[in-house]
């Protein structure tokens, strides 16, 4: 309709007969917020070619045409324009060009957008707001759409509009390293609860700790220091180990797949429970939480695998992640020892192998139905 | 070679085209390796480009020269229609950011304003901007007619008569009557107001202007009839007339409701524009006729329309034509129903209301259905193609 009116207009004007509206997107300019290896915190900038040259005028040889050489000749003042419109406050965080990322060209929909990296020396920390004023006074409906840096993919906000002029914004806030500086709980628990439901490692956990809990054959159960020396010795072993394997996978140094470690957390499972009947291991046993330790390490990675978060940041989430995992290990330890203590003495070492018997039986079940493919069982 | 043949050529390139845009929208960020290769095209061309900067340079001089301000807000806005092209609109408004939040701007200035933000479609703030006009000057015939209009799109059709009325008094007589004519159209007085057009368009024989305007008028009284061999004809009449880009589309649009595809097919071949409206045509005649660049078309406008959708506020602004494109392009009926409830929290046209109950019914939605009929009976437009399931002529 609003064509009908032009036209009308135009009669009633005595003006030129003007053309209809047709549907066509606004100037937007796409921002993300990010933090690199070390901490500090970046923002990347893209501007359509179309609303630089109207800034700029870029088309040097006024052909209507921008070549290569017009825009990458004028990339210190397109930085520099662009930058004018991104203020960071405190002052001491004020973005920079960043120096080892040149400009770059990226074609959506509408046209060819300017790539612009900028960094700033604070970290998410320091809780840095972001004032957006670009094209403002050239453009009132240009819009920023900023990307925060989210700590969680999963959970990651929708792009925000900022008004050229509008109020500040705090594109850091909920990205991974202010979580993680807010001692949010996210990882630790997500650590704990991966142990407490992760049935294969709970068992794998009882079958080391279940002789030395119930004593072997015919000899009492060790008491005092020869309990809890070797106790501590098995379950560090087993966490240093997993330590290792996690952190390695997490950064994407080494990657195992899935159908390969989760057989192996059955076989290791299976093994630890033969040893129980008959002595395989023997002086070797530490050694082999140790080594079932780096198996396991693979299988805890899953949930930091599924996000995405720069080095520094995902240093700090496998940390809070391994706290929750030795948190959960811990609990398991303790609550097996005491369900265990009333039987020591009294029989204590037949409930071992009874026991034993029936985790090793699990085990071979859980590595058929893993090599396999198929399911068996509920867990 | 024969014209057909060169058309046929043009598509198939344009079909590729489309591909291999629509290959690089998925890449990577590049950096060129020649200085001379062209990496986007600017639509200001020639003399405009040369005037607007021109008018630019002077307005950063003197930013409350409101003479400049104008002829920029106006010359961008004249190019913002022509090409479809919001950014330019955009900056119209940015030529009057002088006189921002000003309650003593200009008449002028805000009549700018109000007209610039009923192209983007701001209804609500166009009407309000209009108000302010009339407070101050209240037989203004251009914020009159403006007025009418905005309140016809937004389906209060006793305000717009109103504005039609005090037209009249402000020494706009023949404007009032069509004006008024095409409200009654509206509300289901087809013969009346055929008659009154018919009146309109004998008393200013002289005027080519005048006559496109009235059949056009008539055209979309045809439309809302279930009359589309005479809607058809009156397009074609108002095309005559006069050549006007609002009075094409709308006769494409009238084409593709009879399934007289190759008709719009050729119309659309005579229009060098790739603005989205052209497009989304474009993409339903394709589809239509079963051509094989439907699909790059199809491509092409969701890409467009998915980044567009990326600012939040957006969403509504084109909800017509992306219900539409749902509709008649990807044949998604439940989507369509959203997206044409959408639009019309912000403007209600009969096309909005037809689009809805159109979406409904190929998505078995009965309930959507009677919520077109119910907001069509609320606001008192009368449009056989809400009734009844429509046959096609």
């Amino acid at each position: 309709m609003s064509g009908r009116l032009r036209l009308a207009l135009a009669l009633l004007l005595g003006a030129l007969a003007l053309l209809p509206a047709r549907a066509h997107q606004a100037s937007d300019a796409y921002l993300r917020a990010g933090s690199a290896a070390d901490g500090t915190l970046t923002l990347q900038a893209e501007v359509a070619l179309r609303d630089l040259d109207l800034a700029l005028e870029l088309d040097t040889d006024g052909d209507g045409r921008l070549s290569w050489g017009e825009v990458r000749r004028r990339e210190a003042e397109i930085g520099a324009r662009v930058l004018a419109g991104l203020t960071l406050s405190p002052e001491r965080c004020t973005l920079r060009p960043a120096a080892d990322r040149a400009l770059a060209l990226d074609r959506k929909a509408d046209g060819v957008y300017a790539v612009l990296h900028y960094t700033s020396a604070c970290s998410a920390a320091d809780g840095p707001q972001l004032a957006y004023t670009l094209f403002q006074g050239v453009d009132p409906t240009h819009r920023g759409l900023l990307r925060g840096d989210a700590a969680d993919p999963r959970t990651a906000a929708p792009l925000r509009s900022l008004v050229p002029g509008g109020a500040a914004v705090a594109p850091w806030s909920g990205s991974a390293a202010a979580d993680l500086a807010d001692a949010g709980p996210g990882f630790f628990a997500d650590g704990l609860h991966h142990i407490l439901i992760g049935a294969d490692h709970v068992l794998f956990l009882v079958c080391l700790l279940l002789p030395l809990a119930l004593g072997r054959g015919d000899a009492p159960p060790p008491r005092g220091r020869a309990l809890w020396w070797p106790l501590f010795g098995l379950v560090t072993a087993f966490t240093v180990a997993h330590s290792i394997t996690l952190g390695l996978a997490a950064w994407r140094v080494l990657a195992v797949p899935p159908s390969v470690i989760e057989p192996l957390i059955a076989a290791s499972i299976a093994v630890a429970a033969a040893d129980n009947l008959r002595p395989l291991l023997g002086r070797w046993r530490t050694l082999a939480a140790f080594g079932f330790g780096l198996v396991h390490g693979f299988g805890f990675a899953g949930p930091l695998l599924e996000i995405d978060l720069p080095p520094a940041a995902m240093a700090w989430a496998m940390l809070q992640f391994n706290l929750g995992v030795e948190a959960g290990q811990l609990v398991v330890v303790a609550l097996a020892v005491l369900a265990l203590h009333p039987l020591r003495g009294r029989g204590g070492a037949a409930w071992m192998r009874g026991g034993s018997a029936v985790a090793g039986l699990l085990a071979l079940v859980w590595l058929g139905e893993r090599v396999l493919d198929v399911k068996l069982l509920p867990v | 070679m024969r014209p057909h043949r060169v058309a046929h050529c043009g598509r198939l390139l344009l079909a590729a085209a489309l591909l291999a845009g629509g290959l690089q929208v998925q890449a990577a960020p590049w950096q060129p390796v020649d200085d001379a290769e062209i990496v986007e095209t600017l639509p200001l061309l020639g003399a405009y480009a040369a005037e607007q900067r021109a008018l630019r340079a002077r307005l950063a001089r003197q930013p409350r020269d409101a003479a400049t301000a104008l002829a920029l807000s106006r010359s961008l806005l004249a190019r913002a229609r022509a090409d479809g092209d919001a950014r330019l609109a955009g900056q119209a408004l940015g030529a009057l950011g002088a006189w921002e939040g000003d309650a003593a701007a200009p008449v002028e200035i805000r009549l700018q304003r109000a007209t610039l933000h009923q192209h983007l479609h701001d209804f609500d703030a166009a009407a309000a901007e209009l108000a302010a006009v009339l407070a101050g000057s209240p037989r203004h015939p251009q914020a009159l007619l403006t007025l009418a209009t905005v309140a016809r799109v937004q389906g209060r059709y006793e305000a717009s008569d109103r504005a039609c009325t005090t037209l009249a008094e402000a020494g706009q007589p023949l404007y009032a009557r069509a004006c008024l004519a095409e409200n009654r159209a509206l509300r289901g007085e087809a013969d009346a107001a055929r008659r009154e057009l018919r009146a309109l368009l004998a008393a200013a024989p002289e005027q080519p202007d005048w006559a496109g305007w009235v059949r056009t008028t008539m055209g979309e009284l045809e439309l809302r009839a279930g009359r589309l061999d005479a809607a058809i004809a009156e397009l074609h009449a108002a095309l005559r007339a006069a050549p006007d880009p609002y009075a094409r589309l709308a006769l494409v649009d009238a084409l593709i409701e009879a399934r007289r595809w190759t008709e719009a097919q050729s119309m659309l071949a005579a229009d060098a524009g790739d603005g989205d409206a052209l497009l989304l045509r474009r993409a339903i005649v394709a589809r239509g006729l079963g051509m094989p660049e439907a699909d790059a078309l199809r491509r092409e406008l969701a890409a467009r329309y998915a980044q567009a959708a990326l600012r939040p506020e957006a969403a509504a602004v084109h909800a017509r034509e992306r219900a539409r494109f749902a509709l008649e392009v990807e044949g998604d009926a439940p989507r369509a129903v959203a997206l044409a409830r959408a639009n019309l929290r912000t403007q209600r046209e009969a096309i909005d209301l037809v689009i809805l109950t159109r979406a409904a019914r190929a998505a078995g939605d009965a309930s959507a259905v009677a919520e077109a009929a119910a907001l069509a009976a609320r606001i008192g437009l009368r449009d056989v193609r809400l009734g009844a399931a429509e046959g096609r002529s």
